[in-house]
């Protein structure tokens, strides 16, 4: 029977769509054998939809093929278009409860079958994307996504399939910022974010995931349930704090299934401006004047160039409300107790920063709705470097005085076959070094690979502020912190998951225990 | 030319609004407020008249609290010369009503003889839409209203109806026009103008001093939201829909 495919992120199928086959494909024992034992269990549970599974034979022309094709795609194909297409799974897992979660991972660790846990899919380093027909996805696209709010303690509890966005608008709805905001927030889910150490643009104000994550729920392969939700007050200093292995662990430990994240009361004013400045020393001295001036008053400082503007421009049609006269521009949103005073600190802020020639030009937001526009703008610079023809992104933590030699270095090293441009969160030195081109068949990323990771290392930078390692960057682990704390990480990993089915050569590059 | 624009501070547009406990009013206690984006196309058509060489003074006027005086900062960051704030402490959004704010702004308009007079066509939280056309009643002058183009060479307005476009002439100046959606795009406040924005001049006194009356004998019974948007029906057949519209929603 055909199931209706929305492109929603919840599909409503009633049952598994394939037939088996005869064909003696690599997956044929997963299809045959293990597949029923899956249904079995979802059985168990009353949740027959939880598994799908496909023969993969691409000389079939019927219609439940291309169905079929479309959803393997659907699980297995990264935002990118870099990982998991050219292979991508034949069984999906989906299940809707944390005991048939267990079951499912329970029964794959016996059988060490690999297991890819995936969120919202919007990976930009391939950690949710199979490498394989052979490697089962578990998503948590029909997994529970409530979401309950204690105000007085600032304390949010979501379940694992909660989208980001439901959370910021659960949040802003009662007066507290989530924070955590990243551009793909109206696709990636909570679990995800919390295992990938997401940052954002309020990382700047409000720390990082780890230091917002106040309990964690996460099942392992061996069947348990960890609760770390015993005590979700701030200060609790009793042993390791284990939710925070599970913090940027990007599916190698286990499945995350419920977090508390902290919430913090909204400011009660809110102000957003771009400044145009003239080159990056000036750059680099505006920065510094903003911690000192308008420091506790800051809740995001972004940088976006000439170059990724003129792109959003050119590629998506959006409408930049300031003119492109400047080669940088330093977005600055404050929040504070005050909206005349933040206003009037915002205008002379500017008004110095003119005089002494750091600024050329810039605009203050007049009302929620232009600001919003500024911020469509900001949270276009990702999807239109993806509209190029091709593109590379690289994701640093830099310093500063870094960052212009880094930019030059790339350019030259690829010439004209295609063109560097820079955005990112300028307050906490995290650098989205992305290069685009016209180009169909030319790979830049051989020439740029490894010498831009390497660079970052030699300056003790790093080479994933926040997109995670994944299949991207695994291969790199030795030479960013070294062989002794890599083992360490190794042996932290066979703990948890003796069997390593959890996302086999992601992060660490553990492959699976055979 | 000189052209006067009216500029009305008003709860921002994107804010969800509550009803006050008391249900007298709308709470504006820590709420986002900003200039009423008619007023922010009025203004902007206003500088571009300018930039067209076709005015050489415009003057933005707000009737409203001490606040009020950002939102002319606002109107002069965007290209106005000066700004007139007539304060006071009644509540703009319920208590001064549009036929005192025409009054009011009829005494402006006496002083300052400004050739034309735009205003937005309605402020979001009032919601009259009666300023402009008391206004120009007031003035015994002519009114375009709804206005989505306006040409003061061919001295015609295309206004916006329920149905489309109508094209007005009118025979000379002064006269009020209220803009409406599709006039302009709005420009945002670059900071360089805003910083040149300080230093124009802002007259300031009170509305209550200009001999007006400003009473129009409203009183607000009660201020509720509207009952919530209740979920649609299936209906079986043909039969079913007719039912229902002649039974119960009393259209047939």
């Amino acid at each position: 029977m055909l199931c209706s495919i929305t492109p929603l992120r919840r599909l409503h199928s009633a049952a598994p769509f394939a037939t088996l086959t005869s064909t003696l494909t690599l997956n044929n024992k997963l299809i045959q054998h293990h597949v029923p034992k899956l249904q079995a269990l979802a059985a168990t549970h009353s949740d027959p939809s939880s598994v799908l599974f496909s023969s993969a034979s691409s000389t079939s022309s019927t219609s439940s093929t291309d169905t079929e094709e479309h959803i393997t795609q659907k699980y297995s194909r990264c935002w990118m278009d870099k990982y998991g297409h050219t292979h991508p799974t034949s069984v999906i897992l989906r299940p809707s409860s944390t005991p048939l979660l267990t079951q499912f991972l329970l029964y794959a660790n016996n059988q060490k079958l690999p297991i890819i846990p995936q969120s919202g899919n919007t990976s930009l380093v391939g950690s949710a994307s199979p490498r394989s027909s052979s490697e089962l996805v578990l998503s948590l696209d029909r997994f529970p996504s409530k979401i309950t709010l204690d105000e007085e303690e600032g304390v949010m509890i979501l379940d694992a399939g909660a989208i980001l966005q439901d959370a910021i608008d659960l949040a802003t709805k009662r007066n507290f910022v989530f924070p955590v905001d990243l551009g793909a927030k109206g696709s990636c889910m909570i679990g995800g974010n919390v295992a990938t150490n997401a940052g954002g643009i309020y990382f700047n104000r409000y720390g990082s995931m780890k230091s917002n994550v106040l309990g964690l729920e996460a099942v392992l392969p061996s069947g348990e349930v960890l609760d770390m939700m015993r005590c979700m007050l701030p200060k609790n200093s009793t042993g390791f704090d284990l939710k925070s292995l599970f913090i940027g662990s990007e599916g190698t430990l286990g499945v995350i299934t419920k977090v508390a994240i902290k919430v913090h009361r909204k400011p009660l004013s809110n102000d957003l401006c771009v400044f145009s400045c003239p080159n990056f020393e000036s750059v680099r001295t505006l920065e510094d004047r903003i911690q000192t001036q308008l420091g506790s008053i800051t809740s995001a400082v972004e940088i976006m160039d000439r170059g990724v503007l003129e792109l959003t421009k050119s590629k998506l049609n959006t409408q930049v409300p300031w003119e492109l006269s400047a080669p940088y521009y330093v977005l600055v949103e404050t929040m504070g107790f005050d909206p005349q005073t933040d206003r009037l600190t915002l205008e002379s802020f500017f008004e110095k920063s003119f005089e002494d020639k750091l600024v050329i030009d810039g605009v203050l937001a007049q009302d929620q709705t232009q600001q919003s526009e500024i911020w469509a703008v900001r949270e276009s610079c990702g999807p239109a470097v993806n509209a190029a023809e091709q593109s590379w992104k690289y994701d640093l933590s830099l310093e500063l005085k870094h960052w212009a030699p880094f930019v030059k270095t790339v350019q030259s090293s690829i010439g004209d076959q295609g063109r560097v441009v820079l955005w990112g969160h300028l307050g906490d030195r995290n650098i989205h070094l992305n290069v685009v081109s016209d180009l169909r068949d030319v790979d830049l990323a051989e020439i740029i690979e490894p010498d831009i990771f390497d660079n970052a290392i030699k300056v003790k930078g790093s080479i994933s502020a926040e997109h995670g390692v994944g299949l991207a960057k695994a291969k790199h682990m030795p030479k960013v912190v070294g062989e002794n704390v890599l083992n360490i990480m190794r042996d932290i990993k066979r703990c948890f998951d003796p069997n390593g089915i959890m996302n086999p050569g992601k992060m660490l590059g553990n492959e699976i225990d055979n | 030319m000189r052209v006067l624009v009216g500029v009305k501070r008003v709860v921002d547009y994107a804010v969800k609004v509550r009803v006050a406990a008391d249900k007298k009013a709308v709470d504006l206690a820590n709420v986002k407020m900003s200039m009423n984006p008619f007023c922010e196309i009025a203004v902007e058509e206003a500088v571009r008249l300018k930039e067209a060489k076709k005015a050489t003074e415009i003057i933005a006027v707000s009737i409203g609290p001490k606040a009020a005086a950002e939102t002319i900062r606002t109107a002069l960051a965007m290209g106005c010369d000066r700004g007139i704030h007539l304060t006071t402490d009644a509540r703009t959004d319920q208590e001064l009503g549009p036929n005192s704010v025409a009054k009011l702004l009829a005494k402006v308009v006496e002083e300052e003889s400004p050739d034309a007079i735009i205003l937005g066509k309605q402020s979001i939280d009032g919601d009259f839409g009666c300023t402009g056309a008391m206004l120009a009643e007031h003035l015994k002058i002519p009114q375009c209203t709804f206005a989505a183009t306006i040409d003061f060479d061919a001295k015609t307005v295309e206004r916006e109806t329920d149905t489309g476009t109508e094209v007005v002439s009118f025979p000379s100046l002064p006269a009020v026009f209220t803009a409406d959606l599709r006039l302009n795009e709005p420009r945002y406040a670059t900071l360089p103008n805003i910083m040149k924005a300080k230093k124009k001049k802002i007259d300031t006194k009170a509305a209550d001093s200009l001999g007006v009356e400003l009473n129009e004998g409203n009183t607000v019974l009660e201020v509720f939201e509207p009952p919530p948007r209740e979920a649609g029906i299936f209906v079986d057949d043909v039969d079913g829909l007719v039912d229902k519209l002649k039974n119960e929603a009393g259209v047939l």
